[in-house]
């Protein structure tokens, strides 16, 4: 018993080194070689380490070439056991202000040992807010939208994409298999 | 005094450094092989000319050009003041002049450079003037501003013109445009637009439905259309046909040109 005890001991203080000893703005550019693939290309960020979050600033997120998304700030928290990624005054093109309200306060992307088949995202903004969950196993999207006063005035037109429940919540809900 | 390589506190100390070092050695592998610089966007700069019309129906008549040596002597004497500058293109010792004689406005004639027109030899073009030369003095003669009269005059021919049929050009309301970029869910409404690529590459954007009775109908555009170019800017990818969307309250023309029954048609848009 007291040798598993040690054990555990020292597992800690191994991922702990890890943490503090991890490259991790080289991960943030393997990750931004990866998003490239996809089209998205984030421009002019500077990034900031600390001990166990990357915090990057001023992102200018283009998709296929177009300037789509201004974000203040991102803290990245990759502990293993739970992984954060959150986003503060993100700001959208004048392009998809068309359909949607351009400024999102914040949002959060969580991944943790507590929910280990999936994903969960929350987001509050000028649009209302917006709990999405990404069932890993089954490679769902569902995403409950609660949107604001300014969204059912003047974007009602972008809300067709959701189903409405009784309890008045607009459902979003795609599968990617 | 215990010896210190007695204490239980070493060994510890030891497997504690070695698991450091360890997460040390993996992070450096990792660091290694990681790229060590991001990606960054390179936006071209957009040219975007200003689309400027130019009536050529009086301009075909070629000024005399002149030989290097020896001036053709003009039977008619001219003075530089009697000459009205209508147009210009080009910089310094490449380009041309739309001149026009005041007695005559509308008969305009195109000078490049070197060529003599009325006796003066166009020597030079600037931002807003051409340098013509005679007798080795030389003369400056700057752009005409253009009277509101004659501004109005332009604008019926335009549309006595459309009507006829013979060229395509229409024109088009602003309040139009900007209700359009206000809600830009109604501009799909009346009109399907998608990339059409070749070998991988955008080559154009096809119409594959435009709604009849809609303002985008009465624009001369017809299904099946190909838009590929605009304002003299090739439209290459999704971004150009956005900077074109995003930056149309600040033009006075559009020139699109389409590919219609493998034939390339320019339609001319003023936004008034």
């Amino acid at each position: 018993m007291k040798k598993i005890g040690k054990f555990f001991v020292y597992l800690l203080f191994f991922i702990f080194a890890l943490i503090l000893f991890m490259p991790k703005s080289s991960l943030y550019y393997f990750a931004e070689t990866e998003l490239k693939e996809f089209g998205v290309l984030i421009s002019n960020e500077t990034l900031v380490e600390s001990f166990s979050t990357l915090k990057v600033k001023n992102l200018d997120v283009s998709v296929k070439g177009i300037e789509s998304v201004d974000i203040v700030s991102a803290d990245f928290t990759l502990l293993g056991v739970y992984n954060n990624i959150s986003f503060q005054n993100i700001k959208l093109s004048s392009i998809v202000e068309a359909y949607l309200p351009s400024k999102i306060e914040d949002m959060n992307i969580v991944y943790s040992l507590l929910h280990p088949l999936s994903i969960r995202a929350k987001a509050i903004g000028d649009f209302g807010e917006v709990n999405a969950n990404f069932d890993l196993l089954e490679l769902k999207l569902k995403a409950d939208l609660k949107p604001s006063k300014l969204m059912l005035r003047r974007y009602r037109s972008s809300l067709h994409f959701f189903k409405k429940s009784k309890e008045g919540e607009y459902i979003y809900a795609k599968s990617i298999q | 005094m215990q010896n210190l390589s007695n204490s239980k506190i070493l060994p510890i100390l030891t497997q504690l450094l070695i698991l450091l070092l360890s997460a040390k050695i993996i992070s450096l592998t990792l660091w290694w092989y990681l790229p060590s610089e991001g990606v960054e966007l390179n936006i071209k700069k957009s040219y975007t000319p200003k689309y400027q019309r130019v009536d050529f129906k009086n301009m075909l008549v070629k000024a005399e050009v002149v030989e290097d040596v020896k001036e053709k002597k003009s039977t008619a004497f001219f003075s530089i003041n009697s000459l009205i500058l209508k147009g210009l293109y080009g910089s310094r010792f490449h380009g041309f002049a739309i001149v026009a004689k005041k007695s005559l406005p509308q008969k305009t004639t195109i000078v490049s450079v070197g060529e003599v027109y009325a006796g003066y030899k166009l020597k030079a073009i600037e931002l807003t003037q051409v340098i013509f030369t005679k007798s080795d003095k030389e003369y400056v003669l700057s752009l005409a501003k253009p009277s509101s009269r004659s501004y109005a005059k332009s604008v019926s021919k335009v549309k006595s013109r459309t009507r006829s049929g013979e060229v395509n050009e229409a024109r088009v309301s602003r309040a139009d445009i900007q209700r359009y970029s206000k809600n830009p869910s109604t501009i799909w409404r009346d009109i399907a637009i998608a990339p059409v690529k070749e070998s991988g590459k955008i080559v154009g954007f096809r119409i594959n439905r435009i709604r009849a009775g809609s303002k985008m109908a009465q624009l001369g555009l017809k299904r099946g259309d190909l838009i590929i170019r605009a304002n003299n800017v090739k439209l290459s990818s999704s971004n150009d046909a956005i900077k074109l969307y995003k930056n149309i309250n600040k033009l006075d023309t559009i020139a699109l040109v389409v590919l219609r029954n493998n034939q390339e048609k320019e339609i001319i848009y003023e936004i008034h």
